[in-house]
C-alpha cells in the first residue's frame, strides 16, 4: 500500500521541544529516532481520524513521555555521582527507605509549612499570585463546566452514541437538513440494513380544554418504534404498538411528566383517563419519564399520538409533503460511514424510481450528539482555548513574580546548597510551594467560577428549532465532580508549570557570584532572558486574544447594522392556536381573524395591525416549489423553491415592510393575486416588470386522491403578482435574501398564526397591550389560545443573543489578558530599572539628558514589544481560521482589525513601560553611585 | 557472588520488565526499528499491550546498555525508505536472558495450570 508521506511540521517542532525535558544525552542518543517514530504514529492516526487523532495521540503520548523523561533523569542523576553501580544501588535503597509513607507525609507537611510562613511573609506577592491564579483558573473553571455539560454530558438516552438522526440534503435548498416526507421514511425503514430501528417523528397542535382555561399544547406523531429505538420505557402504562400505526385504532395517547403532574396532579392512576384535546376525547395509555425530552420546539412537546390518528390523512400519500424527522439506531458494528454509504445507494435508487421528487437528494446521517451540539461546539472550543491563553499568561505572570522573589532569596538558597542540601529536595520544597499557592488560587477561583456560571448560564445557546427540537442546556452548567476534578488537574498543572522554571533556576546558583559581598544586584543574563521570554509569550498570547475578540466585536457591529427589512420598534406580537375541530371550516378561522382584526385596530395606540403564519426571527418557515409562467417547464419544480407566507392586508404596514411597487392586498382580497419580495422579483424578472407575472405554487395546485399520490395542476394555485416588498432577514440577521411569496390571509386562513401589532407610542407597558388584545381575542372565542407575547424589538436582540455571548466573553478574556501582560511588562521594567540603578546614575553624572536615559530604557521595553506583537502576529493568522465560522461580514484576517489590535497593544505595552522608565530619570547619581 | 567468566550471571537480569519482554520477543524474527517493534507488539498482542515512544526508548537504552540488544545499520533488504532509521537486533546475551525469561514464565503458568486457574485451550 502506498503511503503518502505527510508531514506535521508544527507538531514535529512540539515534539522537538517536548524533548527538551530529556537529559541531553539520552536526547543525542534517541531524539532522531523517537522523533521519526513521533511521524510514523502520527501519519496513522492523521489517517484513521484526522486531527482528532493527532490530539488524542499528544495526549496519551505526553504522560509516558514525563514520567519516562523523569526516570531517566532520576537515573542520570543517581548515576553521576560516579561512585560505582554499588553506591547507586544504595541510594536506590536509601530512595526506597525514604519513601515510607509516614516519611514522605512528615516532608510533605514540612515544606507546605514552610510554603505557608514564606507566603506569609510577602503578603503583597501573596495577594497579587493568588488573584492572577485564580482569575485563570476560574475562567478555566467555568468554562469547563459549560463544555462540560454542553458537549461531554452525554444525551439521557440509552447508547446515545448509536442514535442518529437522517434527514434529507440538498444542496440547492436554503436548509441543510430538510424533513422528510413519511413515503420517504417507510422506503428507508424497508430498505436499510444498517439500522437495528427506525422511528418517525413529525408534530401538530392541539387546544385542550376543561382545564382553568383553554390551553394550547404541542404534540408529537410518532411511529411506534420512535420510543423503543430512543430506548425509552414508560414511567407508568405503555408505549404505542405496531398496530397503532395503521388507521382505525382507538384514541390513545401518550402524555408526558409535565402534564401528567399539570393536569392530573400526579394521580398514579391516570392510565385510562381521558383529556379533551380539540373537542375530542383521547385517552391516556402511558406516562414518559420526566428526563424525556424530545420536541422543545416552538414548545416542549406534552402529548405523543400514534401514526394512525395523524389529523394530515394524506400524509402518508404526499411524497412531495416533507415534514417527518427520523431517528434511527445503528446497529452494533455498523459505522456511520458504512450506513451512509447505505442510505446514498437508496436515494439514488428513489431518484429513479420517482423522477424530479429525489433529483439531488440524499438522505444524510447525523449522529444525534453532532446534532444538538454542532452549532455550540466551536464557539465553546475556541471559548475554551481562550482561557487557556489566559491561565498560560497568569502562569508567565507568576513565573515571574517568583523569579524576581527568587532573586532575593538566593542568598539564602546559595548558603543551603553550599551546605550540601540536595537539589532535588530544594525543588522538591519549592514546586510544593507553588502547587500551594496554586491550590489557594484554585479554592478563590471556585468562588469565581460559580459567580462566572451564574451569568453564563442564562444565555440560551443553542435555541432549538424545528430541526433540532432539542435543547442541549435543559441542565444547567454546575460545578459537579468532574468539573471539580479538571480543576485539580489544571491547579496541580499551573503549580507545575509556572513553579519549575523558577525552582530549577534557583536551585542551581552561582555560588561564587552569589556568595560574593554585595552583588546581588549584578542580575545575570539567564534570570533576565527567561523573564524577557515569558513577557514575550504573554503579549504573544493577548494578542491573539485581541485579535480574536477584535474580530467578534466588529462581526457584532455588522450584525447591528443589517437591516431587517421590518421596523422593530413599537411592534407587539401574540400567537394565537385555534382549534382543529371548532375552526375545521375556513370559513370560521377567516371571520374570527377578520373580526379580531377589525376589534384590535381600534383599540386606542395601536396604529396598525396584521396577521402572518410565520413571523420573521421566529424560527418558523415554509418553503414550496413555485411555477413560473413562461419559464418553468409544466410540471414540479423543485429548483424554482420559495419561501411563502400567508399575511393580511395591513400585515406589511404593522410590520414596516416597505412596499416598493405595486399595493398590498385589499382587506377582502378576491382576486388571486400576490405579493412578492425583491429577490423574487430580481431573480425571475430581472430585466422586466414582475407586476402582473403570474406564479403558482406547488402547494396550492396539489390534487389530492383518496388512494394515490397527488397530481400538480399549475392551473390551480396560479396568481397574479400586485406588489413587491423589501426583503426580509426572516431566520436571522446573517441569513441570505431568498425568494419569498406573501398570499393574502383571506384566502388562505390559518388556525394557527400570530398578530403583529404596531403601537403609536413607545410601548410602555408590554404586558397592558398583550391584555387588551388577549381581551378581544377572547371577547370573540373564549376558547383561543394565545401565547408567546413579545416585541419585535426583544426577538431581534434574542435573535443575535450568541454572538453576542461570544464577543462579549471573548471580549472578557482578551481584558483580561491585556491586564494581566501589562502588568507582566510593568514587573519586568521596574526590575531591570532597579538592577540598572548604578549605571544610569553613572550615564547621569555624566551628563546623559532624559532624553537619552529615556531612550536607553524604553529601547528594552520596545524590543520585547515588538518581539511579542510580531510572534502575536503570526500566531493570530493560524489561530483566527477558527474563528471564521462564526464571524459575520468580514474574513478572518480582516486587515483592519490586525492593524488596530496591532497599534492598541503596541501603545499599551509601551505605556507600561513608561511608566517605570519615568522613574529611572528621577535617580540621584550620588545616591546610585553611593550604593555601590 | 562466584562468577566464572567476566559475563554477569543470567539470573541477575531476570525478572524483566514486561516491556524488556516484548522487546526481545519482537526481535527474536530478525532486526527492526523502534516504530516496527510497537507494531509487531500491538500486533502480536492485539492492541493489549501498547508501547508509547517514552517507556519504549527508556527500555531500548537501558537495554543496549546491559547488552541484551545491540544498534545495527538499515539491513540491506529492506526497501530504503526516504528516512534513516537505527535498527535494533538481539545480542547474544539477550537471547540467552529471553530464553531464561521464557522459561521462567512457563514455569509460572505451570504451576497456575496445576492449580486450575486456566482453562485448557480448546484445539479445533
Amino acid at each position: 500500500m502506498p503511503v503518502m508521506k505527510v508531514r506535521f511540521p508544527i507538531y514535529e517542532q512540539i515534539f522537538w521541544l517536548l524533548m527538551r525535558i530529556y537529559p541531553s544525552a539520552f536526547r543525542k542518543a534517541n531524539a532522531t529516532d523517537m522523533i521519526q517514530f513521533f511521524n510514523d504514529s502520527m501519519r496513522r492516526e492523521y489517517t484513521a481520524r484526522g486531527y482528532l487523532g493527532i490530539a488524542r495521540l499528544f495526549l496519551s503520548m505526553l504522560p509516558d513521555l514525563l514520567m519516562n523523561a523523569f526516570t531517566v533523569r532520576l537515573d542520570r542523576i543517581i548515576s553521576l555521582r560516579k561512585l560505582g553501580p554499588s553506591y547507586a544501588a544504595d541510594y536506590r535503597l536509601m530512595y526506597r527507605k525514604i519513601r515510607t509513607t509516614g516519611e514522605i507525609m512528615d516532608t510533605l507537611w514540612q515544606d507546605i509549612k514552610y510554603a505557608f510562613r514564606t507566603m506569609a511573609k510577602n503578603p503583597g506577592f501573596t495577594a497579587i499570585a493568588v488573584l492572577t491564579l485564580a482569575l485563570g483558573i476560574g475562567a478555566n473553571t467555568a468554562i469547563f463546566s459549560v463544555v462540560n455539560s454542553a458537549l461531554l454530558r452525554p444525551l439521557p438516552f440509552h447508547d446515545p452514541d448509536r442514535l442518529m438522526m437522517i434527514w434529507g440534503d440538498n444542496p440547492k435548498k436554503d436548509w441543510p437538513q430538510l424533513p422528510v416526507s413519511l413515503p420517504t421514511f417507510f422506503d428507508l425503514r424497508e430498505q436499510s440494513k444498517s439500522f437495528a430501528s427506525m422511528g418517525g417523528w413529525t408534530q401538530t397542535s392541539f387546544t385542550m380544554t376543561g382545564g382553568t382555561e383553554p390551553e394550547d399544547v404541542l404534540s408529537g406523531i410518532v411511529t411506534s418504534d420512535f420510543f423503543t429505538t430512543m430506548g425509552i420505557q414508560p414511567a407508568m402504562g405503555r408505549l404505542f404498538v405496531s398496530s397503532e400505526d395503521n388507521r382505525g385504532g382507538g384514541p390513545n395517547i401518550i402524555i408526558s411528566d409535565s402534564l401528567w403532574q399539570r393536569r392530573f396532579g400526579s394521580d398514579p392512576n391516570v392510565v385510562g383517563k381521558a383529556l379533551t384535546l380539540d373537542g375530542r376525547d383521547y385517552y391516556v395509555v402511558g406516562v414518559l419519564p420526566a428526563s424525556f425530552k424530545f420536541i422543545t420546539y416552538p414548545k416542549d412537546a406534552e402529548i405523543w399520538i400514534p401514526l394512525g390518528l395523524d389529523p394530515f390523512t394524506d400524509r402518508r400519500y404526499a411524497r412531495g409533503v416533507s415534514g417527518c424527522g427520523i431517528v434511527a439506531r445503528l446497529k452494533p458494528g455498523v459505522t456511520v460511514q458504512q450506513a451512509q454509504a447505505e442510505l446514498a445507494t437508496i436515494s439514488r435508487q428513489l431518484d429513479k424510481a420517482y423522477p424530479g421528487d429525489y433529483a439531488n437528494w440524499t438522505a444524510r446521517i447525523t449522529p444525534l450528539h453532532e446534532q444538538v451540539v454542532k452549532n455550540l461546539k466551536t464557539a465553546l472550543l475556541v471559548l475554551f482555548g481562550a482561557v487557556g491563553f489566559v491561565l498560560l499568561i497568569a502562569c508567565a505572570n507568576v513565573a515571574n513574580l517568583m523569579l524576581t522573589r527568587a532573586r532575593s532569596r538566593q542568598r539564602e538558597i546559595a548558603i543551603r546548597v553550599a551546605m550540601g542540601a540536595n537539589r532535588l529536595r530544594l525543588i522538591q520544597q519549592m514546586l510544593t510551594e507553588s502547587i500551594v499557592l496554586a491550590g489557594i488560587g484554585a479554592a478563590v477561583g471556585l468562588l469565581f467560577a460559580r459567580w462566572g456560571i451564574s451569568l453564563i448560564g442564562h444565555i440560551p445557546y443553542n435555541a432549538p428549532n424545528i430541526f433540532t427540537p432539542y435543547n442541549v442546556t435543559a441542565k444547567p452548567a454546575a460545578i459537579d465532580p468532574k468539573v471539580l476534578v479538571f480543576t485539580l488537574a489544571i491547579t496541580l498543572l499551573t503549580g507545575l508549570l509556572f513553579g519549575l522554571v523558577p525552582a530549577i533556576d534557583c536551585s542551581k546558583p552561582d555560588l561564587n557570584e552569589t556568595l560574593k559581598e554585595g552583588s546581588v544586584k549584578s542580575g545575570s543574563w539567564r534570570h533576565n532572558r527567561a523573564r524577557t521570554i515569558l513577557v514575550i509569550a504573554e503579549i504573544a498570547l493577548s494578542m491573539i486574544l485581541l485579535i480574536g475578540a477584535g474580530l467578534m466585536v466588529k462581526s457584532f457591529l455588522r450584525l447591528q447594522e443589517v437591516d431587517p427589512g421590518f421596523v422593530a420598534e413599537n411592534a407587539v406580537t401574540l400567537d394565537i392556536n385555534l382549534s382543529s375541530l371548532k375552526y375545521r371550516q375556513e370559513e370560521r378561522t377567516a371571520a374570527f381573524y377578520t373580526q379580531l382584526l377589525q376589534n384590535v385596530s381600534q383599540l386606542s395606540g395601536v396604529k396598525s395591525v396584521g396577521i402572518v403564519d410565520s413571523l420573521p426571527l421566529s424560527g418558523s418557515d415554509s418553503t414550496t416549489g413555485a411555477f413560473i409562467e413562461g419559464l418553468s417547464a409544466p410540471g414540479p419544480s423543485e429548483k424554482n423553491e420559495v419561501h411563502y407566507r400567508t399575511a393580511s392586508a395591513d400585515y406589511f404596514s404593522a410590520m414596516g415592510i416597505r412596499m416598493l411597487r405595486g399595493r398590498a392586498f385589499d382587506a377582502n382580497e378576491q382576486k388571486p393575486v400576490t405579493v412578492i419580495n425583491e429577490s423574487m422579483a430580481r431573480r425571475y424578472w430581472p430585466n422586466e416588470d414582475a407586476i402582473g407575472k403570474r406564479v403558482a405554487l406547488t402547494t396550492e395546485s396539489l390534487r389530492f386522491y383518496p388512494d394515490r399520490a397527488p397530481d400538480i395542476d399549475p392551473t390551480l394555485g396560479m396568481r397574479e403578482v400586485v406588489g413587491i416588498v423589501t426583503d426580509v432577514k426572516h431566520t436571522s440577521l446573517d441569513s441570505n435574501h431568498v425568494p419569498e411569496m406573501f398570499v393574502p390571509f383571506s384566502q388562505r386562513p390559518q388556525r394557527d398564526a400570530t398578530l403583529a401589532v404596531r403601537t403609536s407610542s413607545d410601548v410602555g407597558d408590554l404586558g397592558a397591550i398583550a391584555n387588551l388584545v388577549r381581551r378581544e381575542v377572547w371577547n370573540i372565542d373564549k376558547d383561543a389560545p394565545v401565547s408567546n407575547v413579545n416585541t419585535m424589538s426583544a426577538l431581534l436582540s434574542k435573535s443575535v443573543s450568541k454572538p453576542r455571548f461570544n464577543f462579549l466573553l471573548l471580549g472578557l478574556f482578551a481584558g483580561l489578558a491585556l491586564l494581566l501582560a501589562s502588568i507582566g511588562i510593568y514587573g519586568v521594567m521596574s526590575y531591570t530599572i532597579t538592577q540598572r540603578t548604578h549605571e544610569i546614575g553613572v550615564r547621569i553624572a555624566l551628563g546623559a539628558k532624559d532624553s537619552d536615559v529615556l531612550t536607553l530604557v524604553m529601547g528594552q521595553g520596545l524590543r520585547i514589544t515588538v518581539i511579542g506583537v510580531a510572534i502575536g502576529l503570526l500566531g493570530s493568522f493560524a489561530a483566527t481560521r477558527l474563528l471564521s465560522n462564526l464571524l459575520f461580514g468580514i474574513t478572518a484576517t480582516d486587515p483592519a482589525t490586525f492593524i488596530v489590535t496591532s497599534v492598541v497593544l503596541a501603545v499599551i505595552a509601551l505605556l507600561a513601560c513608561y511608566l517605570p522608565a519615568r522613574r529611572a530619570l528621577r535617580v540621584d547619581p550620588i545616591a546610585a553611585l553611593k550604593y555601590e | 557472588m562466584s562468577q566464572t567468566n567476566n559475563e554477569p550471571a543470567i539470573e541477575s537480569f531476570l525478572p524483566l520488565t514486561p516491556a524488556e519482554f516484548e522487546i526481545l520477543l519482537a526481535l527474536v524474527d530478525g532486526d527492526l526499528h523502534g516504530y516496527a517493534i510497537m507494531q509487531e507488539v500491538t500486533g502480536r498482542t492485539l492492541g493489549n499491550m501498547k508501547l508509547l515512544p517514552g517507556t519504549l526508548y527508556r527500555a531500548l537504552t537501558r537495554m543496549v546498555d546491559k547488552s541484551l540488544i545491540r544498534h545495527v545499520g538499515q539491513p540491506d533488504n529492506v526497501e530504503s525508505d526516504d528516512e534513516r532509521r537505527r535498527y535494533y537486533q538481539l545480542t547474544a546475551l539477550g537471547d540467552r536472558v529471553l530464553k531464561a525469561e521464557a522459561e521462567r514464565l512457563s514455569n509460572q503458568v505451570r504451576a497456575a495450570k496445576a492449580k486450575k486457574l486456566i482453562a485448557k485451550p480448546n484445539r479445533a
